[in-house]
């Protein structure tokens, strides 16, 4: 008997149109690893949500959901809350209480359970996750990966039978996020935990997940182990979603001609051992021309002298003696750890920040010397948070409300209104409040307004996080777009694939200075860990491909990319 | 800082410095009140090296000689006139009244530093959920929350700025405008994402049992109940004192000497026990590491 059976699910929230989930048919064995995944707005996170009673969205459900062959409305509500434990995307806002001791506890003493129950489970939770350091700490003192931790410890302090996450390392960058996963699986073969996963990045739990389920417009449309499911998507004749894939079997499919199921990689090791006579076969030429060209001859557009920078007067420098040259038309990226102080770099090469040392120059000038106004035109500044640049109650009014303010200091702002609002494809949202759109969208229309100030450099921090492989895609071909129109783009990512595929030069901040800023075939080619697995596993042969475009190049010849690139 | 008097219980320490600053504020008598001021700068420099005090002592003593000095000033009771200012008497009573209230002030405002010390926010909220489980519940949530709001306003302002809307330039009305549209952002924001908090809070199981319990890691020991004895006993014997007369100190209308007779004696040997037991434990901690 399954212990999660979904039979003919369907279900429409009130006032919508379609149905968020159409004859959902799923069934879950205790012990189960199972990723569900699919583009935003698939209905991940409303099955999910329907799985958890406490939090059923309102709506019409129709179909049966079953816990322990029994309908899961009938389990008792303490049962529920125990049994079925679940992690939200976002690590901040999850978290009730104040001290990391609080915030575990406080599912238990919401169930009223004693005082020593309750110490002796924190107690070897503690152990089990090394969280005893930081036992009495303030939760905003933890990192993000770590306040992810603390939300899957404080649940499985109820020990669930069933764990439920919903794009749990979304918001984390990749390290905290592969802790994360190690953790969720020990505890899957560990415990034999069930967990149910939605997530659009299949790379990290490809090699961890028995089953994947990949949904769209609400319906379930793959279903099986890694390999067979991955076999039919490539199968399949909609290309769009071989992007769901991880790289290494996309480079296998792409090199491979007729695919085995069996040999599908999940990881490095077994990507190794599926291409390599491939590669042996195919007379390959190691030649990454795709490097687009940095003009170093020119001027600098953002010059960064020898800048420190420290939050308060006692604590360290998060920048330190940190010198840039950023040259007008390029693609900056700036990649480190997780306070490493990237997003603190930005800001002060934005203007926003006044360094304690040092100087930033825009075109030759002072930074600061700039008065505010031109600064912020000149300079565009994109946060992390979209949110924090909304201000009207519709997006027509975010849009023209800002095209009227800058109507007297650009030119031809209502052309570029129209041009950038076709773009970025925010016609159809006019009319929305901009709280209503989904995270994406919130980032393009961020960004629109950003624009609109005809900015001659674009500051973004690390905006492509969350962001499904479709839009991943359609996100960059509007960076390059604005590349194309003269834009210098500096960008803040962790998005490995993304920055090797895209940009054209990476930086690395460390320890409060940029140790090493190279074009992304010889920035990646020569870290060892700090790469992508499609340079991971073909480096022997191929050390400077870095992406699975550039093996492909490197086998079969610019023709054939083309081809094989076109469709998706 | 879990050691010596902060290693106690929260109970005993709490009623303490509770029973300490009724003390200081009902009993007037100079020698008592230098005592207790002493004991509780002794206490301080055992506690932290005297950090924290240091920290705060100069707006302390700004603060006690201001009370000394503008009491004899407004105030012209008492017979003793020991000279004019600008025609107004000023008598020794109403000095000696002043740094009695000095002395006073010192005292609750040196405890109020080492009970900062002692009693940290978590072992308030420990004694105020037993007696208030929901608000302390709110408290807690709340200081989840302080900071989270601050950095977000930070961050709002930061980008708005980028969008012209400045809290610190322009004329004041139109500073007020632009701090009222990042408090506006700051809300909608924050009621949007508290919508995931409550999520959160249902799915770990808030509000399904009416008997919530609270998770706080504190024992009376034998220990603690010998020390919260001993407060209420010497504590207890000095507000017996008070209510006899006994340790009075008169200041109006006319200064009493200080003599001291048997009575006082006894008080102020009472006194002693009082003060001493924080400082006492606090010194046994440091013989066992000798």
């Amino acid at each position: 008997m399954a212990l999660i059976d979904i039979q003919n699910l369907n279900f429409t929230y009130p006032n919508a149109k379609e149905r968020a989930l159409k004859n959902v048919n799923i069934s879950v064995e205790a012990g189960e690893f199972v990723v569900i995944c699919g583009p935003s707005g698939c209905g991940k996170t409303t099955l999910l949500s329907l799985l958890k009673r406490e939090i059923r969205p309102e709506g019409e459900i129709c179909g049966k959901i079953y816990y322990r062959g029994k309908p899961l409305h009938q389990i008792s509500e303490r049962g529920a809350v125990e049994e079925i434990g679940m992690v939200f995307q976002d690590p901040e806002n999850q978290i009730v209480l104040d001290t990391v001791v609080h915030e575990l506890a406080f599912g238990m003493e919401n169930l009223g359970y004693g005082i020593l129950t309750m110490k002796k489970r924190i107690g070897e939770m503690c152990s089990f996750f090394g969280l005893e350091k930081m036992l009495h700490k303030p939760v905003n003192e933890l990192s993000g990966g770590e306040k992810q931790i603390l939300n899957l410890a404080s649940v499985l302090l109820l020990q669930p039978k069933v764990l439920l996450l919903d794009e749990p390392t979304a918001q984390l960058d990749p390290i905290g996020a592969k802790q994360f996963l190690q953790i969720v699986y020990r505890l899957n073969r560990e415990l034999s935990m069930t967990v149910i996963m939605s997530e659009h990045r299949l790379e990290d739990v490809f090699s961890l997940a028995d089953k994947i389920i990949f949904m769209e417009k609400g319906q379930v449309k793959h279903m099986g182990n890694p390999k067979s499911i991955s076999f039919d998507i490539l199968k399949s004749k909609n290309a769009s979603l071989h992007n769901y894939l991880p790289s290494l079997v996309r480079m296998y499919s792409y090199l491979k001609e007729d695919i085995q199921e069996k040999e599908i990689p999940v990881d490095v090791r077994e990507a190794k051992k599926a291409i390599w006579h491939l590669l042996e076969e195919n007379q390959v030429r190691d030649n990454r021309g795709s490097d687009k060209s940095c003009k170093t001859s020119e001027k600098p557009i953002i010059k960064v002298t020898d800048i420190s920078f420290r939050y308060e007067k006692d604590m360290p420098n998060i920048l330190d003696r940190l010198s840039l040259d950023v040259y007008p038309g390029e693609f900056l990226t700036i990649l480190g750890g997780n306070g490493a102080g990237k997003s603190t770099l930005l800001q002060v090469m934005a203007g926003l920040k006044k360094p304690q040392r040092g100087k930033v120059y825009f075109n030759g000038r002072d930074i600061l010397q700039i008065p505010e106004e031109e600064r912020y035109l000149k300079i565009g500044y994109l946060a992390q948070n979209p949110m924090l640049y909304f201000i009207y109650e519709t997006v027509e009014e975010e849009l023209y409300k800002r095209a009227e303010m800058l109507r007297t200091k650009v030119e031809g702002i209502d052309q570029m209104l129209e041009k950038y609002v076709d773009l970025f494809g925010i016609g159809p949202l006019l009319k929305r409040h901009p709280y209503d759109l989904s995270g994406g969208e919130k980032q393009k229309l961020a960004m629109t307004i950003v624009l609109l100030s005809k900015p001659q450099v674009l500051l973004l921090d690390e905006p492509t996080k969350g962001f499904d492989p479709t839009f991943k895609i359609s996100f960059k071909n509007i960076l390059d777009i604005l590349i194309n129109t003269g834009i210098t783009i500096i960008m803040v990512s962790h998005d490995i694939e993304f920055v090797a595929a895209n940009a054209s030069s990476c930086a690395l901040l460390f320890n409060g200075e940029i140790t090493s800023k190279a074009t992304p075939t010889n920035f990646f080619s020569e870290n060892y860990f700090y790469t992508t697995a499609v340079n991971r596993t073909v480096r022997e042969k191929l050390p400077k491909a870095i992406t699975v475009e550039d093996v492909i190049k490197a086998c079969k010849g610019e023709k054939f990319t083309r081809a094989k690139f076109a469709l998706c | 800082m879990n050691r010596g008097f902060a290693s106690l219980h929260p109970s005993p320490c709490f009623l303490y410095y509770v029973s300490l600053v009724i003390l200081a504020m009902i009993i007037y008598h100079p020698l008592f009140l230098s005592l207790a001021l002493c004991a509780q700068i002794l206490l301080n420099i055992m506690q932290d090296g005297g950090k924290k005090l240091k920290e705060s002592i100069k707006y302390f003593i700004f603060l006690g000689l201001l009370i000394f000095l503008i009491n004899p000033i407004i105030s012209h009771r008492g017979q003793t006139v020991l000279f004019y200012f600008f025609d107004n008497p000023v008598t020794l009573e109403a000095v000696i009244y002043g740094f009695v209230m000095m002395m006073s002030l010192l005292t609750i405002l040196v405890a109020f530093i080492s009970y900062n010390l002692v009693i940290t926010p978590d072992k308030f909220m420990f004694l105020f959920s037993s007696i208030f489980p929901k608000t302390a519940f709110m408290c807690m949530m709340a200081m989840r929350f302080v900071p989270v709001l601050r950095k977000r306003s930070q961050d709002i302002a930061l980008v708005q700025k980028t969008r012209g809307t400045d809290t610190s330039t322009g004329s004041f009305v139109q500073r007020i405008k632009n701090g009222m549209q990042i408090i506006i952002i700051l809300i909608t924001w924050s009621l949007e994402e508290a919508i995931i908090t409550s999520r959160s809070m249902r799915a770990r199981g808030y509000g399904i049992t009416k008997d919530r319990t609270s998770y706080f890691d504190y024992k009376m020991t034998k220990r603690d109940w010998t020390v919260l004895g001993l407060i209420i006993l010497s504590f207890g014997n000095l507000l017996y004192c008070w209510h006899c007369g006994i340790g009075y100190f008169q200041v109006y209308p006319e200064v009493s000497a200080l003599t001291l007779d048997i009575d006082t004696g006894l008080f102020l040997a009472a006194s002693l026990i009082y003060l001493a037991i924080p400082i006492v434990i606090e010194g046994a901690e440091r013989l066992i590491w000798l």
